[in-house]
């Protein structure tokens, strides 16, 4: 397996690489869920990009000492990420107190509607008919999946603002990883220190909601669940699944990489459905296709052709 | 266009191209198809080149020369051709594109042109990426001329280094007289084909007694070989044979 996945063509590792990283922040719904019953969502993010942040620089000072001094430029370049990043979480988690998570989760996903013309005006990239398409029926299939329809409230409020927010941040984040991905010297190391600059940018409202709501920084009592969720959370999903989103953006443009990263979604449904037995219903699995279809068809069409010999 | 008419580079002007498709013939060629976005026009003759403008952190960008691969019949976009040079700065560039950015480029610049009217026979020799030029040749005077004899010898290393073919049988159906060689410096004991150096093909065929036209394209050391063969050796005149190097 190994062997044929080296075989694979640069750009079909990415897309792979990027499909893992949305299984596994698919999973990272249900390790929230865990954690949540015994930390609060400010200080779950603290501990989850703490100790990613820690993990990451052990792991290559002790294995890797030389990439760790080589890399050291990844730090400054990973600043810009890193506070979109941040602001992603904060927006969304703010968000959250005044909106359902079903509106959340649907404002969030216009990143990828929203990528090609930020792209555009940003970057000077291309504005690809088939990205456009590709992106508005991905939002079409979010709709379907998050059941939409059925959400009672439907009204544009301060909360859907603030996510609205989020959604921007989050385009941002996917193309501030897309322009430097080529210019990173150590992948890994530059998500290291994008996890700490998302770190250092919520620290300050970590600290006024410690405050504000007496929340201690460490629960008094706490299960073994949750602190291996956490861990889970720092390891795979802020340390591996953002690796592989920076290296798979070496090669995917900006817009393909948004729809592959909105795998998320359907795979926290389904990981749902496998392993917490929520039901799924016909809404939902077409929502599913449109997703897993758009982000297909753009991969397909964006990937680089191989001659004839 | 006409033979007459050479279209001015205007150094300046800016075109901009955006990516059509990126296609990787081998892991070390990759082509790019271009096409012209804030233009009416890009007016080139075959054979020309362009100055690709590589973006290169807080500086100016570095420019690079290719030839184009493609017909000069099209006037909003062409073809160029890429050898991947491990520390070129435009190969990092170039292979680190992933298909939505829009590319700077200058030109039209170079001087080496089809020469009409034409002999009877004409050879093209080329190494590495130098196909381009010889590409662009034939494609823009296939349909004008397509009963010259043409002899196209084309060096590689190795055969996983081979590319092109399906593009050059395409040509050999509408040419009668067109065939193409690949010769190998470093094949496989399995490999038919043409085996040494393209200069070593000289041999192949008679140019001595037929009216013949040379152009080059690629290495400049198969280049000075074959300057040396029939300038020094065989007393061709100068005016018979067109060079294009890059190393």
């Amino acid at each position: 397996m190994i062997a044929r996945y080296r075989g694979l063509s640069a750009y079909n590792k990415a897309v792979l690489q990027l499909i893992l990283a949305g299984s596994i922040w698919g999973l990272s719904f249900i390790c929230v869920l865990w954690a949540l019953k015994d930390f609060s969502t400010s200080t779950l993010i603290f501990w989850r990009f703490l100790f990613a942040f820690i993990i990451g620089e052990a792991v290559l000072f002790l294995f890797n000492p030389t990439e760790f001094k080589n890399s050291m430029p990844d730090i400054k370049l990973s600043l810009l990420s890193g506070v979109a990043l941040g602001a992603s979480l904060l927006l969304q988690t703010h968000g959250l107190h005044f909106t359902t998570a079903t509106k959340s989760s649907f404002i969030t996903s216009l990143y990828v509607v929203l990528i090609p013309f930020a792209s555009y005006v940003f970057f000077k990239k291309q504005v690809k008919v088939s990205h456009i398409i590709c992106g508005a029926i991905a939002f079409i299939g979010m709709a379907f999946l998050l059941n939409l329809h059925s959400e009672k409230d439907l009204n544009f409020n301060i909360g859907d603002l603030i996510t609205f927010g989020c959604a921007i941040t989050s385009t941002f984040h996917i193309m501030f990883v897309g322009a430097a991905a080529n210019k990173v010297k150590n992948a890994f190391r530059f998500n290291t220190y994008q996890t700490f600059w998302a770190l250092l940018l919520t620290l300050p409202f970590l600290v006024y909601e410690m405050n504000a709501k007496h929340i201690p920084i460490w629960p008094s009592a706490v299960e073994l669940r949750s602190v291996l969720s956490i861990l889970f959370l720092a390891v795979f999903v802020t340390l591996i699944a953002f690796y592989l989103q920076i290296v798979a953006q070496k090669t995917l443009t900006n817009s393909t990489a948004s729809l592959l990263c909105l795998l998320e979604a359907p795979n926290a449904f389904l990981f749902a459905y496998l392993i917490l037995g929520e039901k799924l219903i016909g809404f939902q699995i077409l929502g599913i296709i449109l997703i897993l279809g758009s982000s297909f068809l753009s991969v397909f069409i964006d990937r680089p052709k191989n001659g004839s010999t | 266009m006409s033979q007459a008419q050479t279209p001015t580079p205007n150094l300046r002007t800016i075109y901009n191209f955006k990516l059509n498709k990126i296609i990787d013939h081998t892991p070390q060629i990759r082509e790019l198809y271009c096409e012209l976005v804030n233009m009416p026009a890009f007016n080139f003759r075959a054979g020309q080149f362009v100055m690709l403008h590589v973006p290169v952190e807080s500086g100016k960008p570095a420019l690079r020369a290719y030839s184009i691969a493609s017909t000069d019949q099209l006037k909003n976009g062409f073809k160029l051709i890429f050898k991947f040079v491990e520390t070129g700065i435009a190969s990092r560039f170039v292979w680190d594109l992933k298909g939505d950015e829009i590319l700077n480029m200058t030109g039209p610049f170079g001087k080496v042109f089809f020469q009409e009217p034409p002999t009877e026979q004409v050879v093209f020799l080329n190494t590495g990426s130098g196909i381009s030029q010889h590409f662009s040749f034939l494609e823009s005077k296939m349909s004008q001329y397509p009963n010259l004899n043409y002899k196209l010898f084309f060096g590689v290393r190795h055969e996983t280094d081979v590319y092109y073919e399906a593009e050059l049988k395409r040509l050999q159906a509408q040419l009668p007289n067109f065939e193409y060689h690949y010769v190998l410096s470093r094949p496989t004991d399995s490999w038919t084909g043409k085996r040494g150096y393209v200069q070593d093909c000289l041999k192949n065929f008679d140019y001595k007694n037929t009216p013949t036209t040379f152009y080059m394209c690629g290495n400049g050391a198969m280049i000075k070989d074959v300057k040396k063969q029939l300038f020094e050796i065989d007393g061709i005149d100068k005016s018979k044979v067109w060079a294009e190097a890059f190393d």
